[in-house]
């Protein structure tokens, strides 16, 4: 599958995720690659850029479980400001993806 | 760790500019491998298959970690730095030249206020560039090792005299290390909460060791170490019970300021100094000296330009310590109340954005340092500027603007702060959204695993 179909929508995949608890970056790759039926896969180099990008900008906050583990896991939580955000990001695909299908399904009411 | 996950992490750190972002970054990093690894062992492969595959999955390490280098830069805190040298520089220059020419007392003296200034900005930018999250990992240690040197070092090598002179700024120093002590007993229970608590005490009587008894270093200290466990106490950070720590912090604060001011109230003495300090012409020649002297200031003093002054003798010779803590009363009355209120605003101004910065911080040791250091600076510049305006109760001494020595304290310790507010991209939360900040041992199906509470 051409990747670059997945770049612009990888923010409001992560936010997505996100919505129903908080998650560490794997356990995020691995839900994503489960939901998506193994469609979308992360790779580190995109994921964890964008997640802290995302906590610079306060879409999401960063925890660390316990820091003195040999195996410290840094889980994100979801904020208001997120929330609010992946609500508009959502609705943006979804008139985007409504639209594409209508042209790829023939056009009804474009014709 | 296996050394095909060092290479890859070497290879990804290596594109971080900011080396100091790199462990935390390369942390995460490394845990994501190995619980990759861990699924591709356990869904059936050798170890050698399994690195390969976790490093796969991971993708290329320099993208990687350039991807991370663009996120992740120091904050340069420029404002704040040229605010805070802006105040210590004006505070030298207003020292030499308006006190230029006084024979008896001696004016400032150049050499040694420069180098103290010079020394300052050092301390400032050293302050600034110190990593203050080694305060945290070894809070205990550095608190009860100053604890030491103040109690026993200091008033051994130092004479009697000299040690109040070293402690009246010197003090302000363990604000941040009492902070990093009350830190470090996360999740400590009822042993933690006493052993924060009991660094409070512990820092009166350093200062109390200081022989002649400093009334302001004794109450700051007590004050916003207080203040301190009551933000630690909001966070349930002992894991007893946010509303049962509060309850205590709150309740053993109050007890004790009620002590205190009742005892005042009914202390002779102390209630002769505060009447004296409301009304100085009571006792004009005694402890009212200065207050009067001061009001005939105010009387005389201008909105700008140098204000009438009635006595016989000079005004350098009649106002006491008006080259040192009554500085700003000289101020006001050479230059005017425009500039008094310009030099005083300025100081309110930084002490209110590092507040509102400090606000911001989600991080609780970047939120305990910041406040450490600004608390007290807000509170030496509200006492000094009263005790300046006439109402002498306690000597308090204005920061970065007096006192050679305070001026390299204070600007250290602003530096220590900014250094929290460069790095806060780092620091990120210490503990989960909602949630109590002690750690908690939870009993989980198949093991014991750590959660927040």
């Amino acid at each position: 599958m051409d990747k670059s179909l997945l770049a612009g929508s990888t923010t409001l995949l992560v936010l997505k995720l996100l919505e129903d608890g908080d998650k560490y970056g794997y356990q995020m790759v691995e839900e994503l690659r489960r939901r998506s039926d193994k469609t979308f896969e992360l790779k580190s180099g995109t994921l964890y850029p964008l997640l802290h990008t995302l906590e610079q900008k306060g879409y999401i906050e960063a925890w660390v479980e316990d820091p003195a583990a040999p195996r410290p896991r840094r889980y994100y939580h979801l904020t208001d400001n997120g929330r609010r955000q992946l609500a508009e990001k959502e609705t943006e695909w979804r008139t985007y993806a409504g639209a594409m299908l209508r042209v790829l399904e023939g056009g009804e009411g474009y014709a | 760790m296996p050394d095909r996950f060092d290479e890859y992490l070497n290879t990804a750190g290596e594109q971080i500019r900011w080396k100091r972002a790199r462990p935390a970054l390369l942390a995460e990093l490394r845990t994501h491998l190995l619980d990759q690894q861990d699924a591709c062992l356990a869904a059936g492969m050798s170890r050698e298959e399994a690195q390969a595959e976790a490093i796969r999955q991971m993708g290329d390490p320099v993208t990687t970690g350039q991807g991370l280098d663009r996120v992740h830069r120091p904050k340069a805190q420029w404002g704040l730095l040229a605010l805070t040298g802006a105040v210590a520089v004006t505070g030298v220059i207003l020292r030499l030249t308006l006190t230029a020419g006084w024979e008896y007392p001696a004016g400032t003296e150049a050499g040694t206020t420069i180098l103290c200034l010079l020394l300052g900005v050092a301390a400032l930018f050293g302050g600034y560039f110190l990593d203050y999250t080694v305060l945290a990992r070894h809070g205990k240690a550095l608190f009860l090792a100053s604890a030491a040197v103040g109690f026993v070092v200091l008033p051994e090598i130092f004479p009697a005299a000299q040690v109040s002179y070293v402690f009246s700024c010197l003090y302000l120093a363990w604000l941040p290390l009492y902070a990093a002590w009350a830190y470090a007993w996360r999740g400590g229970g009822w042993l933690g909460l006493i052993c924060s608590a009991a660094g409070l005490p512990l820092m009166a009587a350093i200062c109390l060791r200081a022989r002649y008894l400093l009334a302001s270093s004794v109450w700051i200290t007590a004050a916003v170490g207080w203040l301190l466990l009551v933000m630690l106490a909001h966070r349930d950070w002992y894991g007893l019970g946010k509303r049962r720590t509060l309850g205590l912090v709150l309740g053993s604060g109050l007890l004790v300021t009620g002590l205190a001011v009742g005892r005042a109230l009914t202390s002779d003495t102390l209630r002769t100094r505060l009447e004296i300090a409301l009304h100085p012409e009571l006792d004009p020649l005694g402890g009212g000296y200065s207050g009067s002297v001061i009001q005939r200031v105010l009387e005389g003093s201008q909105w700008l330009g140098e204000g009438a002054w009635p006595g016989t003798r000079p005004y350098e010779q009649t106002m006491p310590a008006c080259g040192g803590d009554f500085f700003l009363t000289t101020v006001l009355h050479k230059l005017g109340w425009l500039p008094f209120l310009l030099l005083v605003l300025t100081v309110f101004v930084l002490a209110g954005w590092m507040l509102a910065r400090c606000l911001k911080q989600k991080n609780t040791l970047a939120r305990l340092t910041v406040l450490a250091v600004v608390l007290p600076l807000a509170l030496q510049a509200i006492c000094g500027v009263i005790m300046n305006l006439g109402f002498v109760l306690v000597s308090v001494t204005f920061p970065l603007v007096l006192n050679n020595a305070g001026v390299v304290v204070n600007m250290g310790l602003v530096g220590l702060a900014l250094s929290a507010f460069r790095q806060e991209q780092l620091s990120g939360q210490d503990r989960a959204p909602g949630t109590s900040g002690a750690l908690r041992f939870t009993r989980q199906p198949g093991g014991v695993l750590i959660r927040w509470k």
